[in-house]
């Protein structure tokens, strides 16, 4: 069963029920908190999981050539 | 012509045809009996209906002061913050400049140097975060995000002496900068000290603070910081929900979280909602702040002030009256005493 099947948009009626970003993200920081100084500097997101829009944007350029 | 009326060499004062019997000197041991039965009935007169009065306005003051509570809508939006789950990524501050429209930021939003000093909402940020020791695991800091609270019964709005500030039904507390004229006196009774004054901008006095994007909550949206929060340590919906979540985290999960929310009853409860693993004194939360509504420790005094004004000058103008008259009396009596020894 996909995450997205509960988890869909944030949605104030159901406060309880997380959105599935915020899902997708308390899965990784159950492990991941303090590896690579993952919620401890701000600029960790980049260095671990999320790449940097510069590199999104030579991401996509490369597989667009490629 | 009509014989019922009067005609105009007929006195029409017993007083002054007395006096008109005695000849043109008035009798003055009897003028000063009449005075002094005079005063003493005017003074009682006056201090009868000074009472009366004073009973039926302390009365009305606190009928009015009872009339007047405001506990907040029940609908009313909310957020509740979970310290536990805040890993100070500051997108919240980011999220909060984009939709405001604020000044960028003198550091950037991606650098941990701004970590170092404690830092306040201000102009340019209605919200910052500032990261402090975790006495459970030093290689977990932990972290606070600084907003306006948006009280139930907002000190701010009831300091406010041209109603600048308004809380709405749908939960925030906004402030209008056409209105303010620049006194402050929100910023002194705010219990969390978060409204910030413009000083570079003396001739057009301007607060800033945050909004709780009330744009978008009056629609049914959340709050931009709370949309952006990647783990859920801000979430936004109904107060009363929240209140729910809250105490069933804790309830589950009872070595994790200290059992108190902060904001439910603080100040006579405010929007954001606040649980933690550590004593909310760690993060420098104040934790000295009553139950009751601010507005309670002002509200009976302030009741009464109009009343104030309106009775006590002309009860006091009476009196005033009475006492000049009967000085004036006696200073006659006493020159036309004077007069006869003569």
């Amino acid at each position: 069963m996909a995450c997205k099947n509960c988890h869909g948009a944030l949605d104030p009626a159901t406060p309880q029920m997380p959105g599935l970003k915020v899902a997708y993200h308390r899965q990784c920081f159950q492990c991941h908190w303090g590896m690579a100084d993952v919620g401890v500097n701000p600029k960790s997101c980049t260095v671990m999981c999320h790449d940097k829009r510069d590199q999104k944007a030579s991401a996509k350029a490369n597989k667009v050539l490629y | 012509m009509d014989k019922n009326l009067k005609k105009p060499s007929e006195p029409a004062d017993p007083l002054s045809e007395q006096r008109g019997k005695a000849g043109d000197k008035p009798d003055a041991d009897a003028i000063g009996d009449s005075l002094n039965f005079t005063r003493r009935r005017f003074m009682g007169t006056v201090a009868a209906i000074g009472g009366a009065l004073g009973v039926a306005s302390l009365t009305s003051g606190v009928k009015t002061a009872s009339a007047k509570e405001f506990s907040g809508s029940s609908d009313r939006y909310g957020v509740l913050y979970d310290l536990t789950m805040c890993v100070g990524c500051r997108s919240c501050e980011k999220a909060c400049n984009e939709e405001n429209k604020l000044a960028a930021p003198k550091v950037p939003f991606d650098d941990p140097s701004v970590f170092e000093e404690t830092r306040r909402p201000m102009v340019e940020s209605y919200t910052v975060v500032n990261r402090y020791p975790n006495p459970k695991d030093p290689s977990k800091p932990l972290y606070r995000k600084i907003q306006c609270n948006h009280c139930n019964e907002p000190a701010c709005a009831t300091a406010c002496p041209v109603h600048a500030y308004n809380k709405t039904a749908e939960g925030p507390v906004t402030y209008d900068v056409n209105l303010c004229f620049g006194c402050r006196y929100c910023m002194v009774a705010c219990p969390y000290y978060v409204p910030a004054y413009d000083y570079n901008s003396a001739l057009e006095p301007r607060i800033s603070k945050c909004t709780m994007c009330d744009h978008r909550v009056k629609h049914g949206r959340p709050t931009a910081c709370s949309e952006i929060c990647p783990t859920g340590a801000l979430t936004f919906g109904k107060r009363i929900d929240l209140i729910k979540v809250a105490r069933e985290r804790i309830m589950k999960n009872p070595d994790k979280y200290i059992d108190h929310i902060f904001g439910e009853h603080e100040a006579g409860g405010t929007s954001w909602l606040y649980i933690s693993g550590v004593p909310f004194e760690h993060y420098g939360f104040p934790t000295n702040i009553q139950k009751a509504p601010m507005l309670e420790n002002t509200k009976g005094f302030l009741s009464t002030v109009p009343l104030v004004f309106t009775i006590w000058p002309a009860l006091f103008g009476m009196l005033y009256a009475a006492t000049q008259h009967r000085s004036r009396s006696e200073n006659g009596t006493d020159h036309e005493k004077t007069e006869e020894k003569k």
